[in-house]
Parts: C-alpha cells; sequence; structure tokens
C-alpha cells in the first residue's frame, strides 16, 4: 500500500510528460495535414550525402 | 524519383527522350516500340511493355493526348503576375532569402503534392518547400529576390498547377492559430479526464473502502491537480463566453455552463482542503472534466467543420485580377510598349490593355475597340452591353470579346468595385439577426437551475445545515446544461454534413438555425433564376425566303463562341457555305451560291440597330446589305425552378423576386412564375434598402442571389444563400453556399434547417425532461457523484443519437427534391 505515496504522484507528472508533448505537437501544427505527411514518410528521399553512405 | 536528378545529369545531345515516359534514353539503349511505321526509342523494358499493354487494351490515344501535354509543357511561360513587380507585394523578404504563399490549384492527392515539391526544390536556389495538402497552400523559400519568381511559376505551371499568390492570408493564419489552441484543449481535458475517472472509478465501485484517510486524500488531491489542469487549460473559452455574455446583457449558453464548472470545481477543491472529502464528502471532479470534454468535442467538431469550408472575409483584393498590361508612352496601342502591373498601381490617366476574358480592374474610359461587356454578376442585367470609344466602363465588368484600350478615370481603390466591400460591412451589421433558439431557452433554464438550486439551499439550511453545501452542489450538477449545451453543436455539425452531401456548404454556423425561421425568399433573377447561357429568338425578318435559323447555324458551325453554341441548338438543319472567315469582334463571313452572309453586330452587316443581325448581299464584292433576320437573346429560365419555387411555397414561405434588371422583363418573369412581389432596376444599394424595408415590417428575410451586385443584400438579409461559387464575393457574403447552380438547393436546405429546428426542440425537450426527474433526487439528498456522471453521459448520448438522426432528413429531402 505504501507504494502509492509514490506511485499516484507519479501517474500524475506521467500525464503532465505525456500531455507537454502532445500540446508541443498541437502548437506547432503537426495535426494540420494529416494527408501529406502521412505519405511524406514513404518517399524516397535524395539527400546530398546518402548516396555515399549506400554500397 | 530520381528522374529528375538523371535528367540534369544527362546532356542534352544524348538526351533521346523514351516515346513512353518522356525521361531520356541511356545512351547505347536499343530498345524501340513501332509506332505507325516508325521506330519510336524507348529508356527501357517497363516502358516497352507499358507501350504494348496500352495498345493492346486499345488505349493508345493515351500518347495523342499525352503529345499535346508535352508540346504545352515545352512552351509553358511565367503566368502574369509572377513579374518581379508584382510578386514583390505577395512575397515576404527575409535578408538573402525570399518566401512565397501560393495558392495551389490542381492539387488532388499526396503524389501532386509530392510532384510540385520536387520539381521546386530541384530549383538550386529554392532552400526550402512545403506543400499543404489541406489548404492547398504551397510555401517555398528561396535564396534571392522577386527576379526568381518567374522561374518558380513557371516551374509549377509546366506541370499543370495552376499557382497564384494566397491573398488575405491573414484570415488563414488566425483561423489555424484556432484550430490548434481547440485541438490543444481537448486533447488536454481528454488525457485529464481518463485519468481523473480512473482515480474516481475505484471509489465508485467501493474498491477503496479500507483506505486509510490518509491515502483517501492522496488520491483526492490527484484528483484536484488534474480537475485544475482541466480548469485552467481547456474550459477557459466558456468562462471568456459567460464574461462576455454577462458583460454584454445577453444571455447565453455560456453562462449556465461556467456557473455548474466554477461552483463544482470551487466546492469539490474546498471540500478536499477542509478534509471533508476524506470522511466522505462527495467531489465532482470527474463530472466537471467529463463535462468540459463532451462540450469541448461538441464544438470542436463544430469548429472544424466551419474553418474547412471558411471562407475569407470579402476582400477588395479577391475582385481585381492579378495583373493588368500597361501601355508606356504615349503611342498608339500597336506600337506602344507594354508592361505587366498589379492593378493597384494603376493611376488615373494611364492607358491599359483588356483582352477578352479579362476584367477590368477600375473605372475606365474606351480609347479604342469595341467590344461586348458582361455586367451580370455587377448590375443584374442579362443583356451583355456594348461599349465604344469614349464610354465609361465599370471596374469588375468582364470583356466578352474584343479588346479594349482604356484610359484609367480612377484608381483601383477608389470607384464602384471598392465601395462593395464597405457596402457590405454595413449591411452586415444591420443584419436582420435572431436569437439563437437555445439561447432564448438558456435564460428559463437558467432562472429554474438557480432557483432550485437556491430553494434546496434554503431548505437544507434550516433542516440540516451541514447538508446543505453538498445538497446544492447535487443539484447544479445533476441539473447541469451539459445535454443542453451539446445539443447545438451536434445538430449544426451533422446538420452541415447533410448539406455537404448535397453540395451545400455552411458559412455561419447559426445559419441554419436562422434559416429555420425564415417567412419570405427574396430571389435575385439573372443567374439565380435563369440559366447564365439564354437562347436566341428570331426579332425581326427581312423580306427574303432563305431559312435565317439554317444559314446562321451554318455560318457558326464549329465556331467556338456562346453564340455559337446557342445557334447550334437551333432546331434547323445547317445550310452548307462555300468558305466562312471569322471577323474577331465583329462576326462570321461565308460564302454560299454566289452571295455573301454576314452575321454579327448590325454595323457589321451595314444595318443600324442592336440584335444579332444576319444579312445577305450579292457577289463577292460586298455592299448593299439586304436584312435576312434579326436575333435577340432570351433569357431562359433553368429547368428545376418551377419545382424548387413549388417545394418552398409547399413549406409555406412567400416569394419575392428583387433584380437590377430592367423592371419589365423581372415582372414578366414574376408573372410566368407567379410571384406576387417583383421589384426591378435596384442597384446594390437598393437591394439592400429593399431588404431592410422587409425586415423592418417583421418578415425574415433569406435572400438568394449569386454576383458580385447581390453582395450587400446577402450579407444584409436574416439569412442568405449563394447560388454557384463563382464570384468569390458573393460567396464570401453569404450564410450558405451552394456549389452548383441548382435552385433546388434552396427548399432542399429550408427543409433541413426545418428538421433541424425540430429535432433540437424534441433534444431540449429530453435534456431538460431528465433535469426534471433528476433534480429531485439531488434535492432530497440522494444523488451520488456517480449517479450524476452517469446521467450525464446517458443524457449526452440520447441528445448525440437525436443529432444523428438529421442526416437521414437530409437524406430524405435529398432524394425527395432531386429524383427526377
Amino acid at each position: 500500500m505504501e507504494s502509492l505515496i509514490v506511485l499516484i504522484p507519479l501517474s500524475v507528472v506521467l500525464v503532465l510528460v505525456a500531455l507537454k508533448a502532445f500540446l508541443w505537437a498541437a502548437k506547432s501544427g503537426q495535426f494540420e495535414d494529416l494527408d501529406r505527411e502521412a505519405a511524406r514518410i514513404l518517399e524516397e528521399d535524395d539527400f546530398p550525402d546518402s548516396s555515399s553512405g549506400r554500397p | 524519383m530520381t528522374s529528375l536528378v538523371g535528367t540534369e545529369r544527362l546532356s542534352v545531345a544524348e538526351a533521346l527522350a523514351c516515346y513512353h515516359c518522356g525521361l531520356p534514353v541511356p545512351p547505347g539503349s536499343v530498345i524501340t516500340v513501332p509506332v505507325d511505321d516508325r521506330a519510336e526509342p524507348v529508356c527501357c523494358h517497363g516502358c516497352e511493355a507499358a507501350y504494348h499493354w496500352l495498345q493492346d487494351q486499345g488505349l493508345d490515344r493515351y500518347y495523342a493526348l499525352r503529345q499535346a501535354r508535352l508540346g504545352q509543357r515545352a512552351e509553358a511561360t511565367a503566368p502574369a503576375w509572377s513579374t518581379p513587380e508584382i510578386a514583390q507585394r505577395y512575397l515576404t523578404q527575409e535578408g538573402e532569402e525570399a518566401e512565397l504563399l501560393l495558392a495551389l490549384g490542381g492539387l488532388r492527392c499526396s503524389a501532386c503534392a509530392w510532384l510540385a515539391e520536387k520539381s521546386l526544390g530541384a530549383l538550386p536556389e529554392v532552400t526550402d518547400v512545403h506543400v499543404q495538402l489541406a489548404s492547398e497552400r504551397l510555401r517555398v523559400r528561396w535564396r534571392g529576390d522577386a527576379s526568381n519568381v518567374p522561374r518558380l511559376a513557371k516551374q509549377l505551371r509546366a506541370l499543370g498547377f495552376e499557382a497564384a499568390p494566397a491573398r488575405s492570408e491573414a484570415a488563414h493564419a488566425l483561423r489555424r492559430e484556432q484550430g490548434r489552441r481547440s485541438l490543444a484543449r481537448l486533447g488536454l481535458a481528454a488525457v485529464v479526464t481518463m485519468q481523473i475517472m480512473m482515480l474516481s472509478v475505484a471509489d465508485y465501485l467501493d474498491l477503496l473502502s479500507d483506505l486509510t484517510p490518509a491515502y483517501r486524500q492522496l488520491l483526492l488531491w490527484a484528483q484536484g491537480v488534474l480537475a485544475s489542469l482541466v480548469m485552467v487549460g481547456a474550459a477557459g473559452p466558456f468562462f471568456q463566453g459567460a464574461w462576455r455574455s454577462l458583460r454584454l446583457r445577453h444571455l447565453t449558453m455560456d453562462v449556465p455552463v461556467a456557473l455548474a464548472l466554477g461552483l463544482a470545481y470551487g466546492a469539490s477543491l474546498y471540500l478536499v482542503l477542509a478534509g471533508k472529502a476524506a470522511a466522505g464528502a462527495p467531489v465532482y471532479f470527474d463530472s466537471l472534466a467529463m463535462f468540459t470534454l463532451f462540450l469541448l468535442a461538441g464544438r470542436f467538431a463544430e469548429e472544424r467543420l466551419r474553418h474547412r469550408f471558411a471562407q475569407s472575409d470579402p476582400a477588395l483584393e479577391t475582385l481585381l485580377p492579378l495583373s493588368v498590361e500597361r501601355l508606356r508612352g504615349t503611342a498608339p496601342t500597336d506600337t506602344a510598349e507594354r508592361e505587366t502591373v498589379h492593378p493597384m498601381d494603376l493611376l488615373p490617366g494611364d492607358r491599359i490593355l483588356v483582352p477578352a476574358g479579362a476584367t477590368i480592374p477600375c473605372e475606365a474610359v474606351v480609347l479604342s475597340g469595341s467590344a461586348a461587356l458582361r455586367l451580370d454578376h455587377l448590375t443584374g442585367e442579362a443583356a451583355a452591353k456594348p461599349c465604344a470609344p469614349g464610354d465609361a466602363v465599370p471596374a469588375g465588368a468582364t470583356v466578352l470579346d474584343g479588346m479594349l484600350t482604356l484610359s484609367v478615370r480612377k484608381p483601383a481603390s477608389e470607384g464602384n468595385l471598392a465601395a462593395l466591400p464597405a457596402l457590405l460591412a454595413r449591411a452586415r451589421e444591420s443584419q436582420g439577426k435572431t436569437l439563437p433558439l437555445l439561447d432564448r431557452i438558456a435564460r428559463k433554464f437558467f432562472a429554474f437551475q438557480l432557483l432550485i438550486a437556491l430553494g434546496t439551499g434554503l431548505f437544507w439550511w434550516a433542516v440540516e445545515p451541514e447538508q446543505a453545501l453538498e445538497a446544492v452542489l447535487a443539484t447544479l450538477i445533476i441539473a447541469c446544461p451539459c445535454a443542453v449545451s451539446l445539443a447545438t453543436p451536434a445538430a449544426r455539425t451533422t446538420g452541415a454534413l447533410a448539406l455537404r452531401k448535397q453540395g451545400l456548404r455552411l458559412g455561419q454556423g447559426d445559419a441554419l438555425e436562422r434559416l429555420a425561421q425564415v417567412s419570405l425568399v427574396v430571389l435575385d433573377k439573372t443567374g439565380t433564376l435563369t440559366a447564365p447561357e439564354g437562347q436566341l429568338h428570331c426579332l425581326e425578318r427581312g423580306p427574303a425566303a432563305e431559312d435565317p435559323w439554317g444559314l446562321a447555324k451554318g455560318l457558326e458551325e464549329d465556331v467556338d463562341h456562346p453564340l455559337a453554341r446557342a445557334f447550334d441548338q437551333a432546331d434547323a438543319s445547317a445550310l452548307a457555305f462555300d468558305e466562312r472567315r471569322l471577323v474577331a469582334g465583329s462576326g462570321v463571313e461565308g460564302t454560299r451560291e454566289g452571295h455573301t452572309y454576314r452575321l454579327g453586330r448590325p454595323s457589321f452587316c451595314g444595318q443600324t440597330g442592336t440584335g444579332i443581325t444576319l444579312a445577305v448581299a450579292d457577289g463577292a464584292q460586298p455592299s448593299g446589305w439586304r436584312l435576312v433576320a434579326r436575333f435577340a437573346w432570351e433569357e431562359r429560365l433553368r429547368s428545376e425552378v418551377k419545382d424548387a419555387l413549388e417545394a418552398l411555397r409547399a413549406q409555406g414561405l412567400r416569394l419575392a423576386l428583387l433584380s437590377g434588371d430592367a423592371t419589365p422583363r423581372v415582372e414578366a418573369v414574376a408573372k410566368q412564375l407567379g410571384i406576387g412581389q417583383a421589384l426591378g432596376d435596384a442597384a446594390p444599394e437598393d437591394k439592400l434598402r429593399a431588404i431592410q424595408r422587409w425586415t423592418d415590417a417583421g418578415e425574415r428575410v433569406l435572400y438568394v442571389g449569386d454576383g458580385l451586385n447581390d453582395a450587400p443584400a446577402l450579407g444584409g438579409a436574416t439569412v442568405s444563400l449563394a447560388l454557384g461559387a463563382e464570384s468569390a464575393f458573393a460567396r464570401d457574403a453569404a450564410d450558405l453556399v451552394s456549389v452548383r447552380r441548382d435552385l433546388r438547393a434552396v427548399p432542399f436546405a429550408v427543409g433541413v434547417a426545418k428538421c433541424l429546428q425540430r429535432r433540437l426542440r424534441r433534444n431540449i425537450f429530453w435534456a431538460v425532461g431528465y433535469n426534471v426527474a433528476a433534480v429531485p433526487l439531488a434535492v432530497a439528498g440522494l444523488a451520488t457523484p456517480w449517479l450524476a456522471a452517469l446521467g450525464m453521459t446517458l443524457s449526452s448520448l440520447v441528445v448525440l443519437v437525436q443529432a444523428q438522426r438529421l442526416a437521414g432528413d437530409g437524406d430524405r429531402w435529398g432524394t425527395a427534391l432531386w429524383k427526377a
């Protein structure tokens, strides 16, 4: 039972951390264009330095 | 993907284009495909296979179509707005880098976005490019200044995207910011509510009965901290709204919401701090968090939908063309040097050149050339107006044919077009708004709630002072207006979705509620009731025996002009001509059986008067013209108009006609449609005044229009609907926009609005009924926090289900009106 004294505040702190991350994402516009950004990760990028790294 | 890079690596001499994909064929490749009798190179076996597949499927026309496109691609020119002088107005320069925000047309999917990004990104000066698909915007940054813009614009055009500087960006940015904040609030409320729920459900289920008060206190503290987060981070809008409504002495739903939230939070916090909660006094942290979450979710859905269709505030900027050709010096039109400038830069005395299809940017006088002007969106006049040297022309008129050299009389920031936004703003202030249904109910509800709470408090104070606070709190929470407050956003959201199915967009959130109360429908004539393309009728026939329709049809055959298309629909067989030629700005000439025929302007045919004239002369040397026939445009009522008006009458609405066209014509149309009231010759201000007269007489007016000249009336009516989305200005001024030019949209919207009203009433009945049933429990001190939470959830659910049924109402109206 004593563990609750640590666990309950800890859960509140964790929620705060998760919230902080979410709020940052929302405020920086991460949820604005779900279609385009979802596809972006699938695109092959021709980074200037990527060719040197590949075999 | 590697293609763009690959293209640059190959030297031009080696680059043989693949017949299928257009990419360079690698040196030494020998793969070819048989095209007609030749062998065309392809770059790889993949393209070879694709070529054969298309052939096998009979789809080889693809290449013909594609070739045309490739040809276009090669000669893509930079659009007129991209000249550095004009582009300078729209870009932001930060040191060495410049940034431009473009509205991109032709963007359909993620692949288009990718293409646009990569093609610009391939330019060496571009440092960053980002497409946002949802808003169809492209943001590009590059090293340099306005002088790079033509190249960027050309690149986009070559790919088939129509780009133009994004105007009225401030409103967009504001909405974006609002959207982000709403999302942040909703997310915060959701996460935190779940945490609070977790902590309190344990209590409801009596899992904590063997805990010592110290542990209980710990759990309560955790709940209190989380609830504070909700109050501070998410419930702000309710308190702001309540404060605003109190200051304006205009009671809205926000007041009881804020009161319930504030009291529940304050009292619960007090009970925790005083240690009473740990001893068993009920706290309502979970209820208030859930309450906030539900309401925020409802408002978020509504706001999302509204923002998606959101229009910008109508601004002068959007009325003007992006660029205009100005003549330098004093040389005659043909020899003078031309420059492309922004309309805002024009000064009185400047000479400008306006070709067919373009819009006149400012009030001006015709110097040379003659043309027909389209004014219907400006004045409501259906007939095109001819103009000749010396005539004054208004800003906003569209040149139908010919080419005009104009002398600017007033800068674009003054004159008839510039007056419209101001007039619209004035109209909006005077708009005959009605108080939303819920706000009217809110007053009664609020008073009722307060009285009950007060009575409960007094009763318990006399009987058992210890219980008083708890009982008052329970009353307020149980009677909290969650379901009632949720009713409106839920109904609006489903209502807007139902409208969208038939191509209607909601500009103002409360438009549907206002629409449900409408008593008089005022219709514009030109464009609203009539088709933009009229039909021709024969005014007068000469003594000759020829069939004028057959002659005209033969002369205009295959000519690409509205007139030609109208003749094409005539019920006659086209007579063959030996030879025909187009005379730009005048008409058509043709020879047949030794006679020369001309069809066009009266002066072109050696006649006086008006109308489209057909004349004949003997021999090849035309002189001595004889009149064959004279045609005139006749307005044509669109086919669905009668049905739509019938449906409106069946809905118990009265009709009136209000038009800028000549009174006799307006009255003729009104008579034909059985509309009792008709007003013609109405300028935009007159329309607004007429609307205001009706409003003052107690009518709730729905105005339906489509043109620029309707904008003030659209803004001033109780509620308004713009038909067709061509005029951005009218669109932005209206509460509802029908994308289709179909009058049945009006009875449809009214039908959905009435259903919404009914559902909303029923919803409120449910919500109030629930409160009436539950409040006695609270008054008696029997309500517990879990009962309050359960009741709130259930009543909200009932409200949502009711609202959902609006979708079905919309479908029913849709099939009833569009069944034929």
